[in-house]
């Protein structure tokens, strides 16, 4: 179903890519894949909403807020799990 | 005379038993509280604290910081919640400022505990490290939990009144340093007798703790829960990050009253997290710290006709909240107004002139406030209190407080805001001078020149901040850059989330920073 989902992508590149969306659409640089984003305040409710759209935008997955878990957004790793997960679905 | 800690001792003296706090799994009873906050009082005691001293606290939101606040009460000092968020530079001003005889921290204050002890920050600030374990902390840490433990559980003979300090909250400044406004046991009390009884609020209550221990909505969100004998249901900051989530806790806690800024509302409105007639066990919604867009009031009130929506509106320097306007009927316009009400019990709102005087009904002036909520003033400083706690030219024994807020008054009698009259603004219900952003930016030597607007984002209107920069001739910065630097001196909540790099900035005819053409500039695709 997804035509641009992380699945060809291997692991390092899905990273690049998040960290990229950090960059470009919140202004943040984010150290290292396992930095915590949520506790140290880098992460907030408003930016969370823009990082989802961000990432609907740049993989074409689904993100649906309702199913969303507060873990999921933790580090660059966590998000890259859910973006695998919620490809695998979608494909 | 009550003093704060009296409400937590009566409850645990009649109903010991009682739940005073449930926080995820974790629940504590009145007389458990009682108990744990009267050994921590008898540590500090013995660790030097003697009525009138500050005491720190570097504790996360939890029945455990609670407690410590109680304890430092019942010691016969004032306690200050800091925000662990809040990068080292911006804790150490705190600190500097407060000159506290102990800092109680627990585990995730480590790292930036361990930044002020190596900079010698910490003064002669004692550390009380209430955690069991205190094996290879990089820091001298002068009792534990454990310590704790061990101390007797009986009453302490407090010797504080009314009128002693009970806690100093630290607000953004416009010169970049912090300001402490000072709140008295009285100042909270009369708030907190007036709401529990006009809100009808009792031990049944089931009330949210969603504001942050050092933001002044969450003295009424503890103490008013105290003073009714009710249970404290303190909200862990994460869950803020998912609206969702946030409706599952009022849903199961079955709570009977939310108290907050308005932005996690219109977050929850925005993800769709409330289904009609939701929430049945609750009675009241209650929100403060800033204007609820009447689009978001009416999207909950549609959606929860069993509930009650009171706005309530005040600075901290007036304590929690000052007027109060009981929303009658859901609006019908998104143009609608919700104004601010009228005086809570023992407070006045007047709306003047520059010459102190009565502005007409209808005519905009500036807003101040007297009564029993006011501050005693600033912490250290002689020279804000002055200059935002006039005397009252008609009772030369009364004082007003400036607000900086522009208001009217409807026919009704009741006040409406309509701006402000400086440069704060509000985020999120975090007042943030522009000023102290723009102080920080020029502290960075990549930049020429700098300045701060707030700009109007899509959805339910709350603003967003933005930056505009002009870098030094041949300098490259990357906006990630800048914020990583800016983090290293301002809360998260203080951080533009947008940048625009300018040749330079535009001035008006007085040669100033013209803000409304950044504005407009930034407003533009």
């Amino acid at each position: 179903m997804s035509v641009t989902g992380g699945g060809a992508r291997t692991n390092g590149q899905l990273l690049h890519e998040i960290r990229a969306i950090f960059v470009e659409h919140l202004s943040l640089a984010v150290e290292s894949p396992e930095a915590e984003l949520l506790q140290s305040g880098l992460v907030d409710s408003v930016t969370l909403v823009e990082l989802v759209l961000s990432l609907e935008a740049r993989f074409g997955v689904s993100l649906p807020f309702d199913s969303l878990e507060i873990d999921d957004f933790r580090t660059l790793n966590r998000i890259a799990g859910l973006i695998e997960r919620s490809t695998a679905q979608g494909s | 005379m009550t003093r704060l800690q009296d409400w937590v001792a009566r409850q645990a003296e009649g109903r010991p038993d009682a739940p005073a706090i449930v926080f995820g799994p974790e629940r504590v009873s009145y007389g458990a509280l009682e108990q744990v906050s009267n050994q921590l009082a008898r540590a500090l005691i013995a660790r030097g604290c003697r009525r009138g001293d500050r005491v720190a606290l570097l504790v996360p939101k939890s029945p455990r910081a609670i407690a410590a606040m109680l304890g430092v009460l019942k010691a016969d000092c004032a306690y200050t919640p800091v925000d662990l968020r809040n990068p080292p530079a911006r804790v150490e001003r705190v600190l500097e400022a407060l000159q506290p005889r102990v800092v109680v921290a627990t585990g995730a204050a480590r790292e930036l505990l361990a930044a002020l002890h190596r900079d010698h920050r910490l003064g002669r600030a004692a550390i009380a490290w209430l955690e069991a374990e205190a094996c290879d902390l990089p820091f001298p840490v002068a009792f534990t939990l454990a310590d704790v433990g061990r101390s007797e559980a009986t009453p302490v003979a407090s010797r504080n009144g009314e009128d002693d300090l009970a806690h100093i909250l630290f607000t953004s400044g416009s010169t970049g340093v912090p300001k402490g406004v000072t709140i008295t046991h009285a100042n909270v009390r009369h708030f907190v007798e007036w709401a529990v009884r006009y809100f009808g609020m009792g031990p049944d209550d089931r009330v949210s703790g969603h504001s942050p221990l050092h933001f002044d909505l969450s003295t009424f969100d503890v103490y008013g829960a105290f003073a009714a004998g009710a249970t404290l249901y303190p909200v862990a900051p994460e869950l803020n990050l998912l609206p969702h989530k946030v409706a599952e806790l009022i849903r199961q806690a079955e709570l009977t009253q939310w108290f907050s800024v308005p932005s996690i509302l219109l977050h929850m409105a925005q993800g769709d997290a409330v289904r009609p007639n939701d929430f049945p066990a609750l009675r009241r919604l209650l929100w403060c710290g800033e204007a609820f867009p009447t689009r978001g009031l009416i999207h909950w009130m549609t959606r929860l006709p069993h509930v009650t929506f009171t706005n309530l509106y005040g600075p901290t320097e007036a304590t929690i909240a000052s007027s109060y306007y009981r929303v009658p009927a859901c609006p019908t316009s998104d143009r609608e107004a919700v104004p601010i009400g009228t005086g809570c019990e023992g407070e006045e709102l007047l709306v003047l002139d520059e010459r102190l005087d009565p502005v007409a009904r209808g005519g905009i002036g500036d807003l101040y406030i007297r009564g029993v909520g006011l501050s005693p003033g600033y912490w250290c400083d002689p020279e804000k209190t002055r200059a935002a706690f006039v005397p009252n030219p008609h009772d030369p024994s009364d004082r007003l407080y400036r607000t900086g807020d522009l208001a009217r008054v409807d026919e009704q009698g009741r006040i409406v805001l309509v701006g402000r009259a400086d440069s704060q603004i509000k985020i999120r219900g975090y007042r943030i001078e522009l000023g102290e952003i723009e102080a920080a930016l020029h502290a960075l030597d990549a930049l020429c020149e700098s300045a701060v607007v707030p700009v109007a984002t899509d959805g339910f209107g709350e603003p967003a901040l933005a930056c505009v920069y002009v870098p030094h001739r041949g300098a490259e910065v990357a906006p990630a850059a800048l914020r990583q630097r800016l983090a290293e001196l301002l809360p998260p909540y203080m951080l533009p989330t947008r940048w625009k790099r300018l040749e330079r900035l535009p001035l008006n005819p007085n040669g100033k920073v013209d803000r409304r053409a950044l504005r407009d500039l930034l407003a533009a695709p």
